[in-house]
């Protein structure tokens, strides 16, 4: 009698990373939030998510150790949503006997998403919550939410699709500055999140000629520029803001993993003040050079280069997971002051949107790059979300400090307010 | 809607000061009943709860076993002949290690404390230890001036370390352990040889001292790469 076994499937090449690399403080863990306009039922949430587990069977697995690698394995389990009563992005630990490597939490008027980096990125965890909010809007009007499976080719690993082997890899890149700023206490994170009118943004953006992205990283540098200045910090090494580029746009494939890679834009200040035109100069240019085919594919042939290793491959998960975050720590994060996401405007279909005020996506933290930005636009509202392992918020206040300057209105909401 | 006068942001209506700011809400203009709409809730650690919990069974099972030792100590020291101090030796031990091992799970948060509750922990042994046969020996003229100096040392590291800019950069604790054992190591030797030769007399705490420093020098250089003054000076001496 032959036992029956039970589904199971690689990491793709990044998320082959992140369970090496998760610590409480590293979480490798990243919150979507949507914001509805009234209260949540934490009944109604369960019974959306059941149906929404059912629709996504590639995010019912638990992570199983390997010899050599990690792994997924499939369960037919359905997590239970939960209050809202911990520190965001700190408790979904897909290491231990969690059932599953993501989390569905309410609070008051809001749902949240928790995932981790290990099976999906941003593009993947917004496909989720999508279908979960509009089974949470199909049982509030007690309509059973339809059977919609994502397609097999939501589980392929692009990175693998895209490589193609005689291709050079891309430049190195320097050390970068970083914050000097001390930690708060393990498995605390703190948020501030910038809420304001996207058609605001869009005008400031117009004004300068740029997108919307390029105006916000422009301010961003100017930030960190001023504190730089105001504090005389001498330094030699370049501020360098990482920002995730979803290859989706530029690579066709419908695939709910991991799909990014990250481009470095920087600002040496040893070169002088860099004034906000010569900002917007340099980002408009950096962005021609980095955003197309050609560049970005340097970079999927690198990753996939350093996991088809042989050498690598055959270093037991045990040594790797002792490794990996030392070889992450010196080429990852030592290479990036900050980071900003901009995951552009998130549409979702009628009527289910009708619930949702806006959406928030909330980065994971981390010590290397102890604060974080990433930009969530849904509607007219334009979420831009800090996560931060300091107490020392000038970066954010200098940050939100411009944006009101230019007379956009923000609405801020933290969790560490008196 | 609850607007900040300084900077004119928008804030929660709960908030008494503006978090981008820093300018305090006048307090008649702080709602306290709007809980149902704020946007996080009071959060718990979940890593210090877990943390708190692998501590207590860590504790509790060491606990139990000093407990089971202490018992079985006792039975033989009735049944075996109980001239000897033995017993009190080991009683001595077991508890002094189950007031060690509260200390170092860190049930107190500020590691200048742990370092004194250490220090008395450790002076209180040896002299009970020394003690239990009636005279005071080496317990005053070595571990006393010993442990005195090694808390000391350990508190004033310990309290420059978290001051630092460098508290993020763990490669820095090696570096600041290094240091404090260059300053312990000479004064252990000079408190041997004042008590053995009776005359001042240093010799093997020099070359660790010298070692100790120059790995935390090297360590610490390497780390954050030579300042650009230092290599121009070692260019300028040193250049073929």
């Amino acid at each position: 009698m032959s036992k029956k076994q039970t589904p199971w499937f690689r990491l793709d090449n990044a998320g082959k990373l992140y369970p090496s690399i998760a610590t409480s403080r590293v979480s490798t863990v990243y919150r979507i939030t949507a914001v509805l306009k009234m209260a949540v039922d934490p009944k109604l949430l369960q019974e959306a998510l059941n149906a929404t587990a059912k629709n996504f069977p590639l995010f019912n697995v638990k992570l199983r150790k390997g010899v050599f690698w990690f792994y997924f394995e499939h369960t037919n389990d359905v997590p239970t949503v939960h209050r809202d009563r911990y520190f965001p992005c700190t408790t979904t630990s897909i290491k231990g006997n969690q059932p599953m490597p993501y989390k569905v939490m309410y609070f008051n008027n809001r749902i949240h998403l928790e995932m981790s980096h290990a099976i999906a990125d941003g593009g993947g965890g917004l496909a989720f919550l999508k279908d979960l909010l509009s089974n949470y809007y199909d049982v509030m009007r007690n309509i059973e939410p339809a059977l919609n499976m994502v397609s097999e080719s939501a589980s392929e690993d692009a990175f693998q699709k895209y490589y193609q082997k005689k291709i050079p890899n891309p430049p190195k890149v320097e050390k970068a500055y970083h914050f000097p700023f001390k930690l708060i206490e393990n498995g605390e994170y703190r948020v501030t999140d910038g809420i304001l009118h996207a058609d605001e943004l869009k005008t400031l953006s117009k004004k300068y000629g740029t997108t919307q992205t390029k105006i916000l990283l422009c301010l961003y540098f100017e930030a960190i520029q001023d504190y730089i200045e105001e504090n005389r910090i001498k330094t030699n090494k370049p501020v360098i803001i990482n920002t995730p580029v979803n290859l989706r746009s530029l690579f066709p494939s419908e695939t709910l993993r991991n799909f990014f890679i990250s481009i470095t834009p920087g600002i040496d200040l040893r070169l002088g003040h860099y004034s906000r035109e010569e900002l917007i100069g340099y980002l408009d240019h950096y962005f021609a050079i980095c955003l197309n085919e050609k560049y970005l594919k340097r970079y999927i042939a690198r990753n996939i280069r350093n996991e088809r290793f042989w050498h690598i491959r055959l270093i037991p998960l045990v040594l790797k997971n002792l490794i990996i975050p030392i070889v992450y720590n010196y080429y990852g994060e030592s290479s990036y002051t900050s980071s900003i996401s901009n995951l552009g405007p998130i549409r979702i279909t009628e009527p289910y949107g009708e619930i949702i005020e806006r959406l928030a996506v909330l980065p994971p933290p981390s010590e290397g790059n102890i604060i974080k930005g990433v930009v969530a636009n849904y509607g007219n509202l334009t979420t831009i979300t800090f996560g931060s392992l300091t107490d020392n918020h000038i970066i954010e206040k200098k940050f939100f400090e411009k944006l009101r300057k230019e007379g956009l209105k923000i609405k801020i909401e933290t969790n560490y307010s008196k | 809607m609850a607007y900040c006068s300084q900077c004119g942001v928008e804030l929660e209506e709960s908030v008494s000061e503006c978090p981008l700011c820093n300018y305090k809400v006048p307090e008649d203009l702080v709602k306290s009943d709007t809980q149902n709409f704020s946007a996080f809730p009071e959060a718990i650690n979940a890593y210090e709860r877990q943390q708190y919990v692998t501590r207590n069974k860590i504790l509790y099972t060491y606990s139990m076993i000093v407990i089971a030792g202490a018992l079985i100590a006792l039975t033989l020291n009735f049944i075996t002949d109980s001239s000897t101090d033995l017993f009190k030796y080991i009683m001595v031990c077991l508890i002094t290690s189950v007031i060690i091992l509260f200390l170092l799970l860190g049930y107190i948060k500020k590691i200048e404390r742990i370092i004194v509750g250490l220090g008395i922990t450790a002076i209180v042994m040896s002299l009970v230890l020394d003690g239990i046969d009636g005279k005071l020996l080496w317990s005053v003229y070595y571990a006393l001036p010993m442990i005195f100096y090694s808390t000391l040392v350990a508190f004033f590291v310990s309290k420059k370390y978290s001051k630092s800019a460098y508290t993020n950069h763990f490669i820095f604790i090696p570096v600041y352990i290094c240091i404090a054992l260059a300053m312990i190591l000479p004064v252990t030797e000079l408190v041997i040889a004042l008590n053995t030769r009776h005359r001042f007399y240093m010799s093997w705490s020099i070359i660790s001292t010298i070692s100790l420093l120059a790995f935390s020098g090297i360590v610490a250089g390497l780390y954050y790469k030579m300042p650009a003054y230092i290599k121009e000076r070692l260019l300028r001496l040193f250049h073929v």
